[in-house]
């Protein structure tokens, strides 16, 4: 993505990303996971703020730290560095509501001359998956990177 | 990989923080993974566009414990 992004941190197995969301509510950390689901090769992306009381995620609060756009940005540039180590994995990603899927759609469209440059893109609608068309109101989200 | 690699390949260079290491061995959204697994397991990978053949198969939850079982280790 071409858009800006926040700098991130990760460890050396690049399955946890970190960064610091900056905004009207201040300093936030959020942590990026890719964690192995059960079919080999398929990983689940998800993000979320990191709350340092209970020393993890809390995704059920709303931060709306005004950045939402750099924020999906820098959650786009972990792709490109999880797949760079992975390059054989499938990256499936969805929404905790209906809102934030639709969020992720719309990060999905506005970037899909790059994104679909380098990764397969595919929306899952009525238990069914097909390559990522605008418009469709898909449920989750799965990526595979081309083979250049 | 040279730097003309490197930038063809888009692959960012990030930096290496071993405080996140902590996280190893853990799931931080098992919500979310769980509804992955399922999803997952009703509906499969798609086929890849051109031919491609998709060489990934279908492995028991035994390979996931078996993967965090290995970075508790590390």
């Amino acid at each position: 993505m071409r858009h800006d992004r926040y700098e991130y941190r990760t460890e050396r197995l690049s399955l946890f990303y970190e960064f610091i969301s900056e905004g009207p509510k201040g300093q936030i950390k959020k942590i990026v996971e890719y964690t192995p689901a059960t079919i080999q090769n398929v990983y689940n992306l998800a993000f979320g703020d990191y709350d340092e009381m209970i020393g993890g995620i809390n995704d059920k609060i709303i931060t709306n730290n005004g950045d939402s756009q750099k924020v999906l940005a820098t959650v786009a540039s972990t792709v490109y560095a999880f797949t760079g180590k992975y390059p054989e994995a499938w990256i499936y990603v969805t929404g905790s509501t209906v809102v934030r899927t639709r969020l992720y759609r719309m990060g999905l469209t506005n970037n899909l001359t790059e994104i679909s440059n380098d990764f397969y893109v595919f929306g899952l609608i009525e238990d069914n998956w097909e390559q990522f068309i605008v418009g469709e109101d898909y449920e989750a989200f799965l990526g595979n990177k081309e083979n250049s | 990989m040279t730097i003309d690699q490197l930038n063809k390949a888009k692959i960012p260079i990030v930096k290496i923080d071993k405080n996140l290491e902590k996280f190893h061995g853990k799931v931080l959204f098992p919500e979310k993974l769980e509804e992955a697994n399922k999803t997952l397991s009703k509906v499969g990978l798609p086929a890849l566009p051109g031919g491609t053949q998709n060489t990934t198969t279908a492995q028991s939850s035994d390979l996931q414990k078996e993967f965090i079982s290995a970075l508790k280790e590390e």
